[in-house]
């Protein structure tokens, strides 16, 4: 089921999502992550206190939408080790997202057999959001990476 | 700020952890559900807790799910005021006097996974302090903080790492 390593290559391309996000999915996406600023559900607060056009993803929601992305493409085994985010612009109601990814690298990491992807969110051709995921994989049909615990995955430190 | 040197109570804060909190939530079917119906996430595995189990093994939430485990309630009848998210970063933006800071990163590693009915204390790490420096947005400093979610067991099961330049709009 799903993507296994041993099918990618360093450079390949995922295939892109394209998506709609609405008001109603920033709000949702900011409570289920609990996060109750109220950037994400006060449309006056965002464009009066904080000088933006309306309501604004917040990270957490954007992790998601990253991880259903992966998962989409990769199956319900992938499982994710490390995200790292830059975010340059907001994500708004309205906002027509295209998501997209590809493999920088192929490797045995510290989290096993992995793909580190380099996704980028579009809107309207100008990249919202830069997020480099490493992405823990089968390496084989036997192969479950949430079974990875002690040595076999990272640690702190 | 317009001295390199940092200041003694800034660099006494530096691997020191701050603002320990006991565990607020479990890690709970509602908020995975309600956050995959947001993102639109099939993956039956968090839609299903025998899926769940039959594919990886037991009922794990979605990694990126980690923050929710640890954010304070909006309001608490203890009538405390709620810290803020990540007070740490506020502090040392008022200790060094700076009036605007920008996140430049934030990477959130996870160390292990979460299951349904896992729960975590948090605390806060300021883990470096940069020297002064200027950039189109002004003079100040980078500096980066962490948010450590420590299981029952008190290990270490993920980590958010921020970066932020805090600077003075008006010092070139």
């Amino acid at each position: 089921m799903g993507v296994l390593f041993t099918d990618l290559s360093e450079g390949d391309v995922l295939p892109e999502l394209r998506l709609t996000i609405s008001a109603t999915q920033i709000v949702a996406g900011a409570l289920a992550s609990r996060d109750y600023s109220p950037l994400h559900h006060d449309r006056s607060h965002a464009q009066n206190i904080a000088n933006q056009r309306d309501v604004f993803a917040n990270t957490q929601f954007q992790a998601a939408l990253f991880e259903r992305y992966l998962q989409d493409w990769a199956g319900p085994l992938c499982r994710t080790a490390r995200m790292q985010f830059r975010m340059v612009h907001s994500i708004f109601p309205g906002s027509n997202v295209s998501i997209q990814g590809k493999i920088e690298r192929l490797g045995v990491e510290e989290c096993g057999p992995a793909a580190t992807i380099a996704i980028e969110a579009h809107v309207e051709n100008e990249v919202a959001t830069r997020c480099t995921t490493l992405l823990a994989l089968p390496a084989d049909g036997d192969d479950n990476p949430w079974s990875r615990t002690g040595q076999q995955w990272l640690q702190p430190g | 700020m317009s001295t390199g040197e940092l200041p003694a109570n800034v660099a006494a804060l530096i691997g020191v952890p701050q603002y320990e909190a006991a565990p607020r939530i479990e890690a709970n079917v509602s908020n995975v559900r309600a956050m995959c119906a947001a993102a639109e996430n099939a993956n039956p595995a968090w839609w299903d807790a025998q899926a769940s189990h039959d594919l990886l093994g037991a009922a794990y939430c979605p990694p990126a799910m980690l923050p929710a485990w640890g954010r304070p309630e909006v309001w608490e009848p203890t009538g405390a005021k709620s810290e803020k998210a990540l007070q740490a970063h506020f502090d040392l933006k008022e200790m060094l006097g700076y009036e605007a800071s920008v996140a430049v990163s934030y990477t959130t590693t996870f160390f292990a996974a979460v299951k349904i009915g896992d729960s975590f204390h948090t605390r806060q790490v300021v883990r470096e302090v940069g020297p002064v420096k200027t950039t189109r947005l002004g003079t100040g400093r980078f500096w980066t903080v962490e948010m450590e979610y420590l299981d029952q067991q008190g290990a270490i099961a993920g980590v958010e790492s921020y970066v932020f330049f805090g600077f003075a709009k008006d010092v070139t």
